[in-house]
């Protein structure tokens, strides 16, 4: 028997939480890939757009998604922890995660300093609008992901509620995946 | 994430995976003609994503109407994408 104990519904054959999560980012998929989809509409609209991906800073966005893989490789192994009852491991670990949202974040900060200063506003061009739309949303959902990371570790080093574990790590990974679509999209399309 | 769960030592090898896909991206950017790099780069970000949903999030181990819902949404998704394609792409104008 598992430590976290989390009970699948005998109608679904998934623990609720897991459903609710999983109905959760299918919303979240509908919101990212309709402002992604807009995005690829008028990026093969204008091909020009090459030119403004081009002054991105690439190497802050591959130094990001890296970190981002990372911290998801942080939260797999929370739930590996988590299946296996070590509650301070996986508190642990969900630690990790949270610092690398936060180091993603302070990178992003100096990313939006830099190029604020360079005169590259959401009112410079389409393209900067949509930029700054779709890191801004996924910042927030990081900044979000964060906050949820640091509860759920605060009640697992204490050996509550380990199956919520499992879910917040699902999310992470999904707002992981996201990011795995943007990088190439606004970064490296140039 | 289903109850089936592969080690810890996997789960760095499909870290490690990722980014030597990163890498790949990145080398596909510097030396792969304009013209192509953006189809390839987008190839190999869809094979990061599958690797991140079938191995960390274990979606293959969840039922099938889980994967339903996940990859429903995202044709609805591609539904609205080929049917604003012509609109916007092709045809622009007629909005």
């Amino acid at each position: 028997m598992q430590a976290h104990a989390t009970v699948a519904r005998e109608s679904t054959s998934v623990p609720t939480g897991r459903v609710g999560v999983w109905w959760f980012l299918a919303s979240e998929i509908a919101i990212f890939g309709g402002a992604v989809a807009c995005y690829v509409l008028f990026r093969a609209r204008y091909p020009d757009w090459a030119d403004q991906a081009a002054r991105t800073l690439g190497w802050a966005g591959a130094f990001n998604t890296a970190v981002l893989l990372t911290s998801s490789l942080s939260a797999v192994l929370a739930h590996h922890a988590a299946v296996r009852g070590e509650a301070v491991r996986a508190s642990h670990m969900l630690r990790w995660t949270a610092v690398g949202g936060l180091v993603f974040l302070a990178v992003k900060v100096y990313e939006y300093a830099h190029e604020i200063s360079a005169g590259l506003v959401p009112a410079q061009s389409l393209f900067w609008s949509f930029y700054y739309l779709l890191t801004g949303l996924h910042a927030l959902h990081v900044t979000a992901g964060i906050v949820a990371l640091l509860a759920v570790a605060a009640s697992a080093r204490r050996g509550h509620a380990l199956g919520r574990v499992e879910l917040v790590a699902l999310y992470w990974h999904f707002v992981d995946v996201v990011w795995i679509f943007l990088f190439p999209l606004l970064y490296l399309s140039s | 994430m289903s109850d089936a769960h592969p080690s810890d030592r996997f789960a760095v090898l499909v870290w490690a995976a990722l980014l030597a896909a990163l890498l790949g991206s990145l080398a596909l950017g510097a030396f792969v003609p304009t013209t192509m790099v953006v189809v390839w780069v987008f190839a190999v970000a869809v094979l990061k994503a599958g690797l991140v949903l079938y191995q960390y999030m274990h979606l293959k181990h969840e039922p099938r109407w889980v994967r339903l819902v996940v990859f429903g949404s995202l044709a609805v998704v591609a539904a609205l994408l080929a049917g604003t394609i012509d609109d916007i792409v092709v045809a622009p104008g007629r909005l």
